[in-house]
């Protein structure tokens, strides 16, 4: 059992963390629970639909950013700027959506845009055809509907 | 492509799969709220799944400049391309693009705006414009931003909605255009922080006009060249107010009162202001320090003229500091120095900034014969760097 301060974190494969509050309660979801029921705080907080591997990506990243939250003479915002932009660039791609959707259910907001404007970043500037290869997207479209849709937006291409 | 874009598509190609697309919705239109909307809005050709997504992104960026690439329609940047189109507003595929992009929201009520921004080099017609507007309001938007570049004082582009003062989550209001905005008796936004209105018509219910009440906590405000209509007067005691920038307008009879103001920016840019400032001084009783930049301002003291000492009590009070940029040495620059030394009782430091020329010794003799009349305070006299 985590000692006080702490709570206990297990990803849906079983794997469990020991992490303190103030790094826990990053995350919207986890803070509501907490709050809501004190027996959260001293047993097993679940992340449902979150493996091991991404949840310790999760807590990497809170980890970071709850201590320059609380010192920012030790995490300077150029220190974070410098992590986040490592963070993002060792990603790979399926690691990149489940931190997507991980952090969207536990509604970690700072983390969430980062990895949304990753993705934005590799849709700019790029031509369809390119955005669908890279992030292996079909076009489903028939030629009728395709024609229709670059009517509407003539402009856009 | 660069390299670990490659490498991303690499490592897809080998899963086979499009997990993008099986993101929510909600993920990937607040992917493409970080992109401006005609870029955002262009993923709709993409595939079936992205074909709606656009219609859900809750930011929006629209720059009609940004939607000008076609160089034959491209209006010519001077006057006389203007005159060539006496009507002169966006161009037509903007007018489309947006009309499609935001009336759509009004329809559905179900994916709201929570950022809007948009730039027009020239104002939409009066319908258009109001109807944006009121298109993207929701109790949910926390951020707009419309700026209208071009404009010619004598037109004005249309009134805007009023329902502007029931979106209660804004906390960034920008509007820069000759629009006319009627403010409701009972208006107020309790968290706006930022309010930055320039060239607007405001009317008034003819009663003093609070800003502590209609905004507590706003800490940016500027107003520029606003004409005020049916305002018995203007209030700005603002206990959070950070950064004041005020240009030339018609305040009425009475001006602000600064009763709460700790920190005061001045910036020169209009000559009308340094006429204003000693009176600016005297309704600010809190103000503790004072930063003066007079780069734009090369005048002579004209009109300048200070109240008598009986008036000056509130620069006694608390004006601790005061830093002066872009000093000349213009006779009425020194007037200034001597009648903040005069009347500061408590000032500790005054510095001044001037660049390093042949006048700048002169300019400093002058400056120490000053300071050695008022022993209470410091002055330092520094070149700009």
């Amino acid at each position: 059992m985590a000692s006080k301060g702490n709570l206990t974190l297990k990803s849906c494969n079983g794997k469990e963390f020991i992490v303190e509050e103030k790094v826990a309660v990053m995350s919207t979801t986890i803070k509501n629970m907490v709050d809501v029921d004190d027996s959260f705080a001293q047993g097993v907080i679940p992340i449902i639909g979150v493996d091991g591997k991404i949840l310790a990506k999760l807590i990497e990243y809170c980890k970071e950013h709850a201590e320059a939250d609380e010192d920012e003479e030790v995490k300077s915002e150029e220190y974070l700027k410098k992590f986040d932009e490592k963070f993002v660039d060792e990603l790979n791609l399926n690691d990149l959506y489940d931190l997507l959707k991980a952090s969207n259910y536990l509604e970690i907001t700072k983390l969430l845009n980062l990895l949304c404007q990753k993705v934005a970043s590799m849709i700019k500037g790029k031509k369809p055809e390119e955005i669908r290869r890279i992030f292996n997207i079909k076009n489903d479209f028939t030629p009728e509907e395709e024609e229709e849709i670059n009517r509407q937006n003539p402009w856009a291409f | 492509m660069n390299s670990s874009d490659a490498k991303f598509a690499r490592q897809t190609s080998d899963d086979n799969g499009d997990t993008l697309s099986t993101l929510h919705d909600s993920i990937l239109s607040h992917i493409l709220s970080f992109l401006p909307t005609k870029l955002a809005a262009s993923t709709s050709i993409l595939s079936t799944r992205w074909k709606h997504i656009i219609f859900s992104v809750p930011r929006l960026d629209l720059d009609d400049s940004f939607l000008l690439n076609n160089p034959q329609k491209e209006d010519v940047e001077d006057d006389e391309g203007e005159e060539a189109q006496p009507q002169s507003q966006p161009p037509q595929n903007f007018i489309e693009f947006v009309n499609r992009i935001l009336l759509s929201r009004w329809a559905r009520d179900s994916f709201p705006v929570y950022e809007l921004r948009l730039r027009c080099r020239h104002m939409p017609r009066n319908v258009l414009l109001k109807s944006w507007i009121s298109a993207s309001l929701s109790p949910n938007i926390r951020h707009l931003d419309v700026c209208i570049e071009k404009q010619k004082d004598h037109t004005i582009g249309g009134v805007l909605p009023s329902e502007l003062f029931s979106c209660k989550a804004l906390e960034v209001l920008k509007f820069r255009g000759r629009v006319v905005l009627k403010i409701p008796k009972l208006a107020s936004l309790p968290k706006l922080k930022v309010l930055r209105l320039e060239l607007l018509i405001l009317i008034g219910d003819s009663t003093t006009w609070k800003f502590s009440e209609k905004f507590p906590m706003l800490d940016d405000l500027k107003l520029d060249s606003i004409s005020l209509r049916n305002f018995s007067g203007l209030d700005i005691s603002l206990p959070l107010l950070r950064e004041l920038e005020l240009g030339l307008f018609d305040l009425g009879r009475s001006l602000p009162e600064f009763r709460n103001l700790t920190y005061e920016e001045i910036m020169a840019s209009h000559d009308y202001e340094w006429q204003l400032l000693p009176d600016l001084l005297q309704r600010a009783p809190n103000l503790e320090m004072l930063v003066c930049d007079l780069e734009k301002c090369k005048r002579t003291s004209r009109g300048l003229e200070y109240p008598e000492e009986t008036e000056t009590l509130s620069l006694a009070q608390h004006l601790r500091e005061v830093k002066i940029s872009h000093f000349v040495g213009l006779e009425f620059e020194f007037k200034l120095v001597r009648y903040i030394l005069k009347h500061g009782k408590v000032l500790e430091n005054i510095t001044i900034r001037a660049s390093e020329d042949d006048y700048s010794s002169s300019i400093w003799k002058k400056l120490f014969k000053l300071s050695a009349c008022f022993q209470n305070c410091v002055v330092d006299f520094k070149f700009e760097e």
